[in-house]
C-alpha cells in the first residue's frame, strides 16, 4: 500500500535569468513502513523534491498547480497551509542536511524537542520535557537528562544530528524526510546515524524517504530506489532489481562509478562525461541524450515517457516495450 | 557575569576621569570668561572687583591646580556651587534629570516599539512595495534633523491643531502622569532617527537570519509562519539590533539637548547649555559628568544582554 504518492511535482523558481526547473514532472511512491531511496547528482532535484513534499518551497520558488502530492488521502499540494502546519513535524517530519546550522543556537536542545512536542499535543511542558529526554535516549545521547539541557553549540555534528532525529521523531511520524542526513558528518559518525535510522525505522514501523547521492548508502538502507536527473526519475523500482539489472543508461553509468573493494588500478573508474544540462534550458528530448552512448534519432526529439520496465519504471527510448507516442503506458506494441 | 558587570562599573571611574579632564580643559580654552560674565560688561577685565572675583573661583591659579581643587571637592561628594546662580549643582541636576531621562526612555521605547516590527516586514517583504515604503521612510528619518522635525512639528500642531498643547509645563514631582503626557511628542521627535536606525539594523539582520536552517527545522516542526519569525527568527536577529539600541541611546542623550531646547523642556540638555554660554564651568563639569556616566551606564546594560540573550557566551567570561 502506498503511503505517499508523487505524480507530476514540479517546482519552478522564477529567477532573474529566467525559470529555473529545478523539479519538472517527478512522480515517486513510498511504500507504508518501506524506505525509498532519492538518488542523483547535485542540482537533479532531489533536495527540491524532498522541500516540495513538505511544501517548504520559499519564494521565488513555486510548485504549479497540477502537481499531487497524496499522503494519507490529502493531497498536499492542494490543501491549506494551517492544516499542512498541523501535518508537518506530526504526521511527516523531515532531518536536514547541516546539523551544525539546523539546530537554533538561542534554545537548548530540549526546549527545541518540547516545542515540537506542544505544537502538535496537548500536554504540559514537563510532560513534554519527560518526553524529550526519553526521545533523546532513544537516538543514544548519552545521560539525557542532563543533555536535554544543553544548547546545540555544546555538542558534536553528530550529536546535533542525533537531537534532530528526535526532534523529527517528537511526535512518532508516519514518514519521515532525511536530506542527505550523513553528508556533513565523519564517516564513522555517517555509518552510526545511518544503523540508528535503521533501527528506528523498524522499531517506529514509520516510512522514510532517505536523499543520497550514495548508492552504498541505498543498497544498505532502501527497499526502492528513485535515480532522479535533470529534475526528473528516469528509473525507479525495487533496490535488488535495479541494481542487478538496470534498465535506464544513467543508472547504468552511476552503477559502473561506485569504487568497489578489491578492484585494481588496471580497471578504472568509469566516469560519465559530460555535464547536467541547466534547469533554465532543458533539451527538448531525453535529458540525458548528449551523455548517452546509445542515443536513438528519437530520444533528441521526444521525451521518454516513464513506463514499465523490467520490475520497476524506467523513461528510455531504447526499452523495446514503449511504443511510439504512448505516454505513461505499459501497452505493448 | 555578576563579576564581569563589577568590572566595567570599576572602568567607569578612568573614563570619568578622562572625560572630566577633556571637558574640563575645553571649557578653558573657548573664548569668554566668568569674571566678565559675573561682573558685567561695564567692568574691565583687570580692574579689582575682576580680580577678587577671579582670586575667590581660584581662577588665578593654574589650570592643573584649579583641576585639582576640582577633583577633591567632587571625591568628597561636592560638586561645587553653580558660578551664575550660587546654588549647589547636585540639588539643580537631580531637578532637571527626570526629564532627560524620562524623555530618553520614551523616545528610546517609540524608536524600539517603530523600529522592530518595521524591519522585520522589510525584510520579510525585502524588495517588493511594503519593503520599499520602509526603507524610504527608514532613509527619510535618519536624514532629517530633530530640530528641524520638532520646530516643524511645533508650527503645524499650533497652526492647524491649537487644542494641542506643544509647550506644555512638565513637572515630573508634581504632576507624573501629565508631565509624561506632555513629553509625548517631544519623544516621538526624538525617537525618528533612532527607529529608522533599528529599522534599519533589524532588517539587516533578519535577512540573515531568513536563511539561516534552522528556520526551515521550525517550518519543518509544523511552527507557523508568525511564530518561526519572531521565536526563531527575531531572537536570533535580536543581537546585532541591542547593540545598535545601545549606541542610539547615547545618540539619544546628546539628541536630547536639542529636542529640550525646540521644546522648552527643563531637561538637563538645557541646563548645559545654559552653563556652556555662561562659561558656568563647575555647572558644565558635573552635567557632563552625568551624561557620561548614563551613556557608559547604557553601554554596560547592552554587553550585559548579551548574556541573556546569546546563550554562547555565557559559559566564558
Amino acid at each position: 500500500m502506498s503511503l505517499l504518492r508523487v505524480e507530476n511535482l514540479r517546482t519552478y523558481f522564477d529567477t532573474r535569468a529566467g525559470v529555473m526547473k529545478a523539479v519538472d514532472g517527478v512522480d515517486l511512491e513510498v511504500r507504508e513502513g518501506r524506505t525509498l531511496g532519492i538518488v542523483g547528482e547535485s542540482g537533479s532535484g532531489k533536495s527540491v523534491t524532498a522541500l516540495s513534499i513538505m511544501r517548504l518551497i520559499e519564494k521565488p520558488g513555486r510548485i504549479l498547480p497540477d502537481s499531487h502530492i497524496f499522503f494519507e488521502g490529502n493531497d498536499l499540494a492542494a490543501i491549506p497551509e494551517r492544516e499542512l502546519e498541523s501535518l508537518r513535524g506530526n504526521r511527516i517530519s523531515m532531518v536536514f542536511q547541516e546539523p551544525m546550522t539546523s539546530l537554533n543556537p538561542v534554545y537548548t536542545v530540549g526546549d527545541q524537542i518540547i516545542e515540537a512536542i506542544r505544537l502538535h499535543r496537548r500536554v504540559s511542558v514537563q510532560q513534554a520535557r519527560d518526553r524529550a529526554v526519553e526521545l533523546l535516549r532513544l537516538v543514544g545521547i548519552p545521560s539525557p537528562e542532563r543533555r536535554v539541557d544543553a544548547f546545540p553549540h555544546q555538542m558534536s555534528g553528530g550529536m546535533r544530528q542525533r537531537v534532530m532525529i528526535a526532534m523529527a521523531l517528537a511526535c512518532e511520524p508516519k514518514l519521515l524526510i532525511a536530506d542527505e542526513p550523513t553528508t556533513a558528518l565523519d564517516v564513522t559518525i555517517q555509518a552510526q546515524i545511518l544503523e540508528l535510522l535503521r533501527q528506528l525505522r523498524d522499531e517506529l514501523s514509520m516510512a522514510v524517504v532517505l536523499i543520497t547521492h550514495d548508492l552504498g548508502v541505498v543498497a544498505e538502507m532502501c527497499d526502492d530506489v528513485a535515480v532522479m536527473y535533470a529534475g526528473q526519475v528516469v528509473e525507479r523500482g525495487p533496490v535488488e532489481s535495479i541494481f542487478s539489472d538496470p534498465q535506464h543508461p544513467y543508472t547504468e553509468a552511476l552503477l559502473r562509478s561506485i569504487p568497489l573493494l578489491g578492484m585494481t588500478k588496471a580497471e578504472p573508474l568509469t566516469v560519465i562525461p559530460g555535464m547536467v544540462p541547466s534547469a533554465l534550458h532543458w533539451p527538448t528530448g531525453c535529458r540525458f541524450v548528449a551523455r548517452c552512448k546509445n542515443a536513438l534519432d528519437r530520444c533528441h526529439r521526444e521525451p521518454p515517457p516513464l513506463a514499465r520496465s523490467g520490475s520497476g519504471y524506467a523513461a528510455c527510448w531504447l526499452r523495446e516495450s514503449i511504443p511510439e507516442g504512448s505516454q505513461h503506458g505499459a501497452a505493448h506494441r | 557575569m555578576l563579576q564581569y558587570a563589577a568590572r566595567r562599573i570599576a572602568l567607569l571611574i578612568p573614563v570619568l576621569i578622562g572625560v572630566s579632564m577633556v571637558s574640563f580643559t575645553i571649557i578653558h580654552l573657548i573664548p569668554g570668561d566668568i569674571v566678565a560674565v559675573l561682573a558685567g560688561p561695564m567692568v574691565a577685565s583687570d580692574s579689582e572687583i575682576a580680580q577678587n572675583i577671579r582670586q575667590s573661583l581660584h581662577l588665578d591659579q593654574p589650570l592643573p591646580v584649579q583641576y585639582g581643587l576640582w577633583l577633591m571637592g567632587v571625591l568628597h561628594g561636592d560638586f561645587g556651587n553653580s558660578l551664575t546662580m550660587g546654588l549647589p549643582v547636585g540639588p539643580q541636576i537631580a531637578q532637571h534629570l527626570p526629564v532627560t531621562l524620562a524623555l530618553t526612555f520614551m523616545s528610546l521605547t517609540f524608536a524600539v516599539a517603530i523600529g522592530l516590527p518595521s524591519g522585520v516586514i522589510a525584510a520579510t517583504t525585502s524588495g517588493r512595495w511594503p519593503d520599499t515604503v520602509i526603507r524610504l521612510f527608514a532613509l527619510l528619518g535618519l536624514s532629517t534633523p530633530a530640530f528641524f522635525l520638532g520646530v516643524a512639528a511645533v508650527l503645524l500642531l499650533s497652526l492647524y491643531l491649537p487644542s494641542f498643547k506643544t509647550h506644555a509645563t512638565v513637572e515630573l514631582h508634581a504632576d507624573l502622569f501629565g508631565g509624561l503626557k506632555a513629553l509625548l511628542l517631544p519623544a516621538f521627535v526624538l525617537s525618528l532617527a533612532a527607529a529608522a536606525t533599528v529599522t534599519r539594523y533589524t532588517r539587516a539582520s533578519m535577512l540573515e537570519v531568513l536563511r539561516e536552517p534552522y528556520m526551515a527545522t521550525a517550518r519543518a516542526k509544523g511552527a507557523g509562519r508568525v511564530r518561526v519569525l519572531v521565536r526563531h527568527g527575531l531572537r536570533n536577529a535580536l543581537l546585532p539590533v541591542v547593540t545598535a539600541v545601545g549606541v542610539t541611546a547615547a545618540q539619544l542623550i546628546a539628541g536630547a539637548v536639542v529636542v529640550e531646547q525646540v521644546f522648552g523642556l527643563p531637561g538637563v540638555g538645557q541646563l548645559m547649555l545654559n552653563a556652556i554660554y555662561h562659561r558656568d564651568y563647575t555647572q558644565v563639569q558635573a552635567t557632563v559628568l552625568v551624561v557620561t556616566t548614563l551613556v557608559v551606564l547604557i553601554n554596560i546594560a547592552v554587553d550585559l544582554s548579551y548574556y541573556l540573550l546569546d546563550p554562547r557566551i555565557q559559559r566564558h567570561g
